[in-house]
């Protein structure tokens, strides 16, 4: 490892990853590649193994064969608390905040990263300003929205390279999606590689640069979200109409 | 670190100062079997020593016999403690996620109302505890009657 990028500028790498539960085999060879400043949407129906390619991509299951490479080191094997510090962050399904604590208390969490209270606060508060308004309210009272929106600043209060999002749009209403999906894009235009899974297409395409379909744990298609694309993906979720 | 260096240039070198353990996802297991092929080879080894020892009557043969049945022991002990640091952290482990999956369990039944929904007829001046759900059409079960809850199944 000599802290060098790779030549393909590739944060995030996984080559030919297997994985499994047990001995239930999930994931069966995913190839798939994030640039910094890149957003790669990973999609498929459910139980296809999405939510195992980005646990494994934060470290928190291991690979059974295959290389996960960050910044072209393979990381297979690292502790998540370790990929965690370098950089790479996982926002779960579910948004993983704690519902009991304010949201000024959710982000003081986050003082383990060595930045202040004051810095996070004012970082968060700058981008989401809803958020700065009731800082004091349980995390738990909050609209699923603003939940994500906290989920959200607490992962960039990280400062991460590698941002993993598990299901943004779970759950909330089509113009609170396209609204976080606005922050996604901007967050990737300072150079995170975004790496989001989702089940629901539209929403997720529209941001992204590159996207792969995940079908019973192979990458089915991918390439750039285009009309073709679209068509492909529609056949894979609904059957082929030919 | 330079002013210049960016995100992701910081990125590879954080990861390249990282030390990362062995990779093998099987290592803890590993051990675990390890510890118990040395107890059980240190506990052969260290009884059969022991027996060649009583049974011979050359000295030399019975203080090597005692000498290797001593190493027997050692490796006893030394294959018990391994193999019961890993299997304990095993169970530890799960035990902790059954405990933190258990709780969970709790919060959210006792959230959800399920079994500790105030009776919505708990208000009515009868207390009988069946006003309301029961003209909205749903089934009310008084679950713990003269206690003010109910279970409600729409």
């Amino acid at each position: 490892m000599n802290g060098a990028l790779p030549v393909n500028g590739a944060l995030l790498e996984l080559r030919g990853v297997r994985a499994a539960y047990d001995s239930v085999t999930v994931l069966h060879g995913v190839d798939l590649s994030v640039a910094a400043g890149q957003v790669v949407a990973l999609l498929g129906p459910n139980g296809a193994g999405k939510t195992t390619t980005l646990r494994i991509a934060a470290g928190v299951h291991q690979v059974q064969s295959g290389r996960l490479l960050l910044a072209g080191s393979d990381m297979a094997g690292a502790a998540p608390r370790d990929l965690a510090r370098a950089g790479v962050c996982l926002i779960p399904e579910g948004r993983g905040v704690f519902p009991n604590l304010s949201i000024r208390d959710n982000l003081w969490m986050m003082t383990y990263t060595g930045r202040s209270r004051e810095q996070i606060e004012e970082l968060t508060y700058a981008r989401f300003p809803v958020l700065g308004k009731n800082a004091s309210r349980a995390a738990g009272t909050l609209s699923g929205g603003e939940q994500q929106m906290l989920a959200l600043a607490r992962g960039l209060a990280t400062d991460p390279a590698v941002l993993l999002l598990d299901e943004l749009s779970m759950g909330l209403a089509p113009v609170v999606v396209s609204r976080l999906y606005e922050h996604v894009a901007e967050i990737a235009r300072q150079g995170v590689a975004v790496l989001l899974v989702e089940q629901f297409a539209a929403a997720a395409l529209s941001i992204a640069d590159h996207a792969a379909v995940l079908v019973r744990g192979r990458v089915a298609l991918q390439g750039p979200p285009d009309a073709a694309l679209r068509a492909e993906l529609s056949d894979l979720y609904l059957g082929s109409s030919k | 670190m330079t002013s210049a260096e960016s995100r992701a240039d910081r990125f590879a070198r954080e990861l390249a100062d990282l030390k990362i353990s062995d990779p093998a996802a099987g290592h803890p297991r590993g051990w675990q079997r390890l510890g118990g092929v040395l107890m059980v080879l240190g506990i052969v080894l260290g009884v059969s020593s022991y027996l060649i020892s009583q049974r011979t009557g050359a000295a030399l043969t019975a203080s090597t016999a005692i000498t290797i049945s001593l190493g027997g022991v050692t490796l006893s002990v030394v294959g018990g403690a391994i193999f019961l640091r890993y299997s304990l952290t095993g169970f530890l482990r799960f035990w902790l996620a059954r405990q933190s999956f258990e709780l969970n369990l709790l919060a959210e039944r006792t959230l959800s109302g399920g079994l500790l929904a105030p009776s919505d007829g708990a208000l009515d001046s009868s207390g009988s505890g069946s006003g309301s759900a029961a003209a909205r059409g749903k089934h009310v079960v008084d679950a713990e009657p003269g206690r003010g809850w109910t279970r409600t199944d729409s």
